[in-house]
């Protein structure tokens, strides 16, 4: 899983688990849904931490891998292109 | 009062709302308390802004 693969699955994953909680929020005892929340949950934290061993940090205030240089700096800034990725439709 | 179940899910084990509403009182507003039964894939959700296929309306 290249880069952009691990961002875009961590952006859709992110994305459902905001989408699952509001819905839990009013049908706490959803069992079904609880599984997929957490699943989804599950997954999102072991791509954030391939994601940091692999490139580099995703937050500048909770990583931890940076040794003795603060590898913060040398991502690339949000509005770069090598920071962004396209999601198309028929991709699944 | 009976309601149309719009929804098309193929088991019937699932049933996304009631499908008949008790008229408690007259002038009473009542919700209906939906349940999700089917979701949308990962990435189709992020790109249809919801997860739940009830609440995706594009405007076509």
């Amino acid at each position: 899983m290249n880069k952009e693969q691990i961002m875009k699955r961590l952006a859709v994953l992110d994305f459902i688990a905001v989408d699952l909680q509001l819905y839990l929020d009013t049908h706490p005892e959803d069992m079904e849904a609880i599984d997929k929340y957490n699943s989804v949950i599950k997954e999102a934290d072991m791509l954030r931490m391939k994601y940091e061993e692999i490139i580099g940090p995703l937050y500048s205030f909770r990583s931890s891998n940076n040794g003795d240089t603060f590898k913060w700096i040398d991502d690339p800034w949000p509005w770069q292109p090598s920071a962004n990725f396209e999601i198309n439709e028929e991709e699944n | 009062m009976r309601i149309m179940n719009t929804e098309t899910n193929n088991d019937m084990s699932c049933m996304p709302f009631e499908e008949y509403i008790k008229v408690k009182e007259l002038a009473f507003a009542y919700v209906p308390l939906q349940k999700i039964c089917s979701y949308f894939e990962p990435t189709e959700s992020l790109v249809k802004g919801t997860v739940f296929p009830s609440l995706y309306k594009p405007y076509k």
